[in-house]
């Protein structure tokens, strides 16, 4: 009966990660120990899921909120993965104890609505720096449910292609004119492994975020897995079988792919360091395979089947239940600060997420980094052919339900069709009880 | 101090009970209840607190407990993955029990000859246990990882195929008995060392006056000797392998595909990741069950068997 509870999912990143973070708390320590006083304390939860040094920055962040702001102290928690982040939550909510501000995905509203654990923003005084319109429409949509909105988007995303252009150029290709299909990626890919010294044409991970890298390659197909509403999915459809196909193919048949589940957070690691010519991963992971990478690295539009197609992606903060006022206020306060032109643009610049504000994309801070890495313009492009992530109630147990079918289906235990049918079977019989 | 005290002066009044019945009777109930009070607010309280969820529909779904009877555990046996679950923890506790216990016991037998190296050994196989377990995993994730770990590095020496042991479903869990196995196997030959100690040396040294050589001595005089330790330690390894969560936490989260999912990380997401309070409920009933059953056979087993050995 004893839950033991360890730590949380620590790679050596996640560490390292966990590391920088207190030991920028802990230079941060003066500034906090003088801003104390009257100040309204509120606690804070993020989670870190792509490459890179982000408990750091976000630390950077949120000193110079509390510096600018004396009579409000935020407390950033680093809390593990988006999903140690969700159950973490849950758990305070349920004890009557939840955090003043959190970043969990986006997908999350409706699983935090059926908890009774968070208010609307739109409850709250807009202020001057909140403005909806400003903000990418394909990311606001996500926070609208009954015409209120329920959390504001801040570290959003979508996956793309990553490339490897020395590859490229090696196998004889164009290095600025990356596969735009399914079958140029699988050809290209074939060239690479034997012209480059990458071992392998592509990586899709498959340890985490399966069902979202996946919902690309259905929409690609002309389907979606979301369905007509949030007690409704689309998993078991002829698209969703001719794309897991694909997927399974790229090891099975034309071994361009290594066998078997690839880690999500090891995966931009093989890329940067050349043991994959191409990868499918979070926009998220940009800055860091930048600075990692010994190549030129190229990005691109996830290849289309029969047209272009990607989820959106990514966390947004959320306001709770059961605090005092005063904390919500202030809460407020920061989530319109953090989400503000300049912050997105900031947090944009040391992440590669995409700037949630469509002024960050056209201030002359954001304009002067493109000349240096127009990688990062391909999200921004990319979001025409956005469609929500997956979502819905139990979305962490939906979105589960689908990794662990798709894992199945890519090592080799179920048919792809198969699979698929599993998940439509195991979602539904969760979701009959909110029809 | 308290209870020492009260404990000695329980002595006079408990004897004096015999003679004179009346308020002298509720005495020995008044100083159990301290003892009571916390074996019921931490063990009875919360066995039939969750015996009476488990008999409650209680989810994201329907948040306020409303009474379904046996659904939740007619939901449970017929849920797939549940099935899963419980292959994965019964085929972990194969594959970790028997080697971890005959290693261990091997082990003991080294470390029981007086040799120089004993106490080198004793420390080398006793030091796993006493490492923290998710550092332990942490390292093992690395030297199992592809590519760049340990394990990769040395294929990539030898110009061997490349072992990805937590990425495919099939190894994955043999991967993590490894690392069971490894963990385990000294503090269990601990355990059996003390047995072979405790064994009487002129049993031993009779038989050896009887002709008998190092092999018969083991066969037929310690390991009989040795038999209620060994049903102890079988026992305790069991439970620790029923048990096993941290492991699977750091190392797969239950993945790929559940292919490590075993009841203990069922019950957590179960609970913690899915809120489903009353499934949560009934897996912690199931899974008390199974450890309940195999501490009776302790109890049951390893009584008898003591008083045999006694008897003879």
């Amino acid at each position: 009966m004893d839950r033991k509870r360890s730590g949380g999912t620590m790679s050596r990143r996640t560490i390292a990660k966990l590391a920088a973070g207190a030991a920028t708390a802990a230079l941060g320590m003066p500034a906090v120990i003088r801003a104390q006083g009257s100040a309204v304390k509120l606690s804070f939860f993020y989670p870190v899921s792509v490459a890179g040094p982000l408990a750091k920055i976000m630390q950077g962040m949120v000193d110079d909120f509390n510096k600018a702001n004396p009579d409000i102290q935020v407390n950033a928690s680093f809390t593990g993965s988006y999903q140690d982040t969700t159950t973490k939550v849950q758990t305070a909510v349920n004890g009557k104890n939840p955090p003043d501000v959190a970043v969990l995905l986006a997908t999350d509203l409706q699983t935090m609505l059926d908890l009774k654990a968070i208010v609307p923003v739109s409850d709250f005084t807009p202020g001057p720096e909140f403005d909806p319109k400003d903000f990418q429409p394909a990311f606001f949509q996500d926070t609208q449910i009954d015409g209120k909105t329920w959390n504001v988007p801040f570290q959003r995303s979508t996956p793309i292609l990553y490339y490897n252009k020395d590859a490229l150029k090696a196998a004889g290709g164009d290095p600025d004119k990356p596969p735009q299909t399914w079958e140029e990626l699988v050809a290209t890919s074939k060239k690479t492994m034997g012209a480059s010294s990458a071992k392998w044409g592509v990586e899709f991970p498959t340890s985490q975020f399966a069902y979202w890298q996946f919902q690309a390659l259905v929409i690609e197909s002309g389907s979606d897995l979301n369905g007509e509403d949030h007690a409704h999915f689309t998993f078991d459809t002829p698209e969703a079988t001719e794309a897991l196909t694909w997927l399974v193919g790229l090891s099975k048949t034309e071994k361009v792919m290594p066998d078997s589940v690839i880690d999500w957070s090891a995966a931009p690691t093989d890329f940067s360091g050349g043991t994959t010519a191409f990868l499918y991963h979070s926009t998220g992971s940009l800055r860091s395979i930048l600075s990692q990478a010994k190549f030129e690295v190229g990005t691109a539009f996830l290849p289309k089947n029969k047209q272009f197609g990607t989820p959106t992606g990514g966390g947004s903060m959320y306001l709770f239940k059961d605090r005092p006022q005063a904390n919500q206020e202030a809460a407020w306060t920061f989530i319109r600060w953090m989400t503000a032109p300049a912050q997105a643009t900031r947090w944009s610049l040391a992440t590669g997420y995409v700037p949630v504000r469509i002024s960050s994309t056209k201030s002359k801070e954001w304009l002067d980094s493109l000349k240096e890495t127009p990688q990062a313009n391909t999200a921004i492009e990319q979001l025409q052919y956005a469609k929500p992530e997956l979502t819905g109630h139990q979305s962490g147990q939906i979105q589960k339900i689908m990794d662990d079918n798709i894992q199945a289906a890519v090592s080799g235990q179920k048919q792809p069709a198969d699979a698929l049918k599993n998940a439509q079977q195991q979602a539904d019989a969760i979701l009959k009880q909110f029809r | 101090m308290v209870q020492s005290e009260t404990a000695r002066a329980a002595v006079p009044v408990a004897t004096a009970r015999t003679s004179r019945r009346g308020a002298g009777a509720l005495i020995p109930y008044l100083l159990i209840l301290p003892g009571f009070f916390f074996v019921a607010a931490f063990t009875i309280y919360p066995v039939g607190s969750v015996i009476v969820h488990s008999l409650m529909r209680q989810n994201l779904a329907h948040p306020v407990p409303v009474w379904t009877g046996l659904t939740n555990y007619k939901d449970t046996f017929s849920d797939p993955i549940f099935r899963q679950v419980l292959g994965n923890t019964l085929l972990y506790v194969v594959m970790v029990v028997p080697p971890a216990v005959i290693l261990g016991l091997i082990f003991a037998m080294i470390v029981n000859q007086k040799s120089k190296v004993a106490s080198f050994l004793r420390t080398a196989f006793f030091y796993p246990i006493v490492l923290p377990l998710v550092s332990v995993a942490s390292v093992w994730l690395f030297v199992m990882t592809p590519e760049y770990g340990l394990l990769s590095k040395a294929a990539q020496l030898l110009h061997l195929s490349e072992p990805a042991l937590l990425r495919s479903p099939s190894t994955a869990l043999p991967a993590l008995a490894i690392v069971g196995i490894w963990r385990q196997t000294g503090f269990y030959a601990i355990f059996l060392l003390a047995g072979l100690q405790g064994i009487d040396k002129e049993v031993e040294n009779a038989a050896r006056l009887d002709g008998a050589g190092p092999v018969r001595l083991t066969l037929n005089i310690r390991l009989p000797l040795l038999w209620p330790t060994l049903v102890f330690v079988i026992t305790l390894a069991m439970i620790n392998a029923l048990q096993t969560l941290d492991l699977v936490y750091v190392m797969t989260q239950g993945g790929p595909s559940n292919a490590t999912n075993v009841f203990l990380f069922h019950i957590y997401e179960t609970q913690f990741s899915f809120s489903n309070t009353g499934a949560a409920s009934a897996l912690s009933v199931i899974f008390l069950v199974m450890i309940g059953a195999v501490s009776a056979v302790n109890i049951f087993v390893v009584d008898r068997l003591r008083g045999e050995a006694s008897g003879a």
